[in-house]
């Protein structure tokens, strides 16, 4: 009778084997070991068939693709136009510092690329990364792409780290609003991103940046995550809360870069 | 088929899911390969194929996801059981209109399970995905069909 059970016992004591060692740091380093072996298959895959898909896909959206060159081209005008005066506001600000004798902020970020390599639950906006505490990435560290905040570092092990995605039901992220500011908190989630517990006195524009505001101290102060869209709090509400578009397009990320404050 | 090279390519099934179907998501929804397989093998009388396939991608998906080891094993081997059942008892007949809302309602439950051990309340999503699901088994079947080459699958058209 063991004979005829023989693999059903066997299947049962290495989940019991895993279930005992879950909450140990044992099942993180296996996990750790698993996508050692799994990244150049990952990476293998990213560099094929995910440069295949997006390619096939652009071929069908060829109107949409040739519209938004058109916006992007615009917006890309106006921007420079900023960035000059930007520049000459920077230049006045740093000689009013000098003449005033402020301390200069000498704070410097460290930055490490990082390749996403796959993600191990269909359920959670979260990919997996193949830089980790050998990297000197710690959980909470900021991960940005194209210069713009896509995650934070959930649980980073030896060689591989998991990154939650700001999309993520789970994702919480403290944030300014550029032009009115309002502060608040940043939340993902099935509807997409929205900014909870903004004060009722703040004029929330639309259209203004969301950039992170550095409380808390683990994510650096001053990255833009996207602009406002529309605020769909109710009347009555204590807070304000607004709707969130990210200019990065989630399911095209491809190299991700983890910063964090020296 | 040697039933070593069997499992070894089950356990590629599981990391091509970890790996391969990320890259094939549509709107975040992304189809579980290793579900897929355990439901069509069930459905065509492939048993121990469906076991093998439940018990290693499993715990390929245990071994690298974030959820308590064991969830993925546990759900496949208890669906490719349930299906089993059915075949016996209730539905000897299959035929692929009965594959599509099979597989739609086991990767419904599947996705409910999910969603509730992510304390997140299931969402319309749901459906998409169980339609998505539904729709890569029926490719899947056919696949199958013509690897054994329209013989001993107890499935009619």
């Amino acid at each position: 009778m063991i004979n005829k059970w023989k693999g059903a016992i066997v299947v049962f004591l290495i989940i019991l084997t895993g279930l005992i060692l879950s909450p140990t740091k044992y099942m993180k380093n296996i996990r750790n070991s698993f996508w050692v072996m799994a990244k150049p298959v990952g990476l293998g895959f990213r560099h094929s068939v995910g440069q295949a898909f997006p390619f096939v896909r652009q071929i069908l959206q060829i109107g949409y693709v040739v519209r938004q060159n058109s916006n992007l081209i615009s917006e890309n005008l106006g921007l420079q136009s900023q960035v000059a005066k930007m520049t000459e506001v920077q230049y006045e600000n740093e000689i009013l510092k000098k003449e005033l004798g402020f301390l200069k902020n000498t704070n410097s970020t460290k930055i490490v690329p990082a390749a996403i390599i796959g993600q191990s639950s269909g359920y959670l906006r979260s990919v997996v990364i193949d830089k980790g505490k050998k990297n000197g990435l710690t959980n909470g560290d900021a991960v940005i792409s194209q210069g713009v905040l896509v995650g934070t570092v959930s649980d980073a092990r030896d060689n591989n780290s998991e990154v939650t995605l700001v999309t993520d039901f789970n994702s919480l992220i403290p944030v300014v609003l550029q032009d009115s500011r309002g502060t608040g908190l940043l939340r993902g989630g099935l509807q997409g991103m929205m900014v909870d517990e903004v004060p009722l006195n703040i004029s929330i524009k639309k259209g203004e940046n969301v950039v992170t505001s550095g409380l808390g101290g683990q994510i650096p102060a001053g990255i833009l995550v996207g602009k406002t869209t529309e605020i769909i709090s109710k009347e009555g509400e204590i807070f304000q809360k607004v709707a969130v578009s990210s200019p990065v397009d989630f399911s095209r990320l491809e190299v991700l870069f983890v910063t964090k404050n020296e | 088929m040697n039933k070593i090279l069997k499992i070894i390519i089950f356990i590629l099934i599981g990391i091509l899911q970890l790996t391969l179907m990320p890259l094939l998501q549509i709107k975040g929804m992304i189809p579980d390969l290793v579900l897929i397989g355990c439901v069509v093998f069930a459905i065509v009388d492939l048993q121990d194929d469906a076991l093998l396939l439940a018990i290693a991608g499993g715990l390929i998906l245990d071994w690298a996801g974030p959820l308590f080891f064991g969830f993925h094993t546990i759900v496949f081997v208890g669906f490719v059981l349930i299906i089993r059942f059915l075949l016996q008892k209730i539905l000897p007949d299959m035929n692929s209109i009965l594959i599509f809302i099979i597989t739609f309602f086991f990767a419904l439950v599947y996705s409910c399970f999910q969603n509730l051990l992510y304390n997140r309340w299931p969402s319309l999503n749901l459906f998409s995905y169980g339609l998505y699901s539904a729709v890569l088994s029926i490719v899947f079947f056919f696949l199958l069909q013509r690897l054994h080459n329209n013989r001993n699958l107890a499935v009619k058209l």
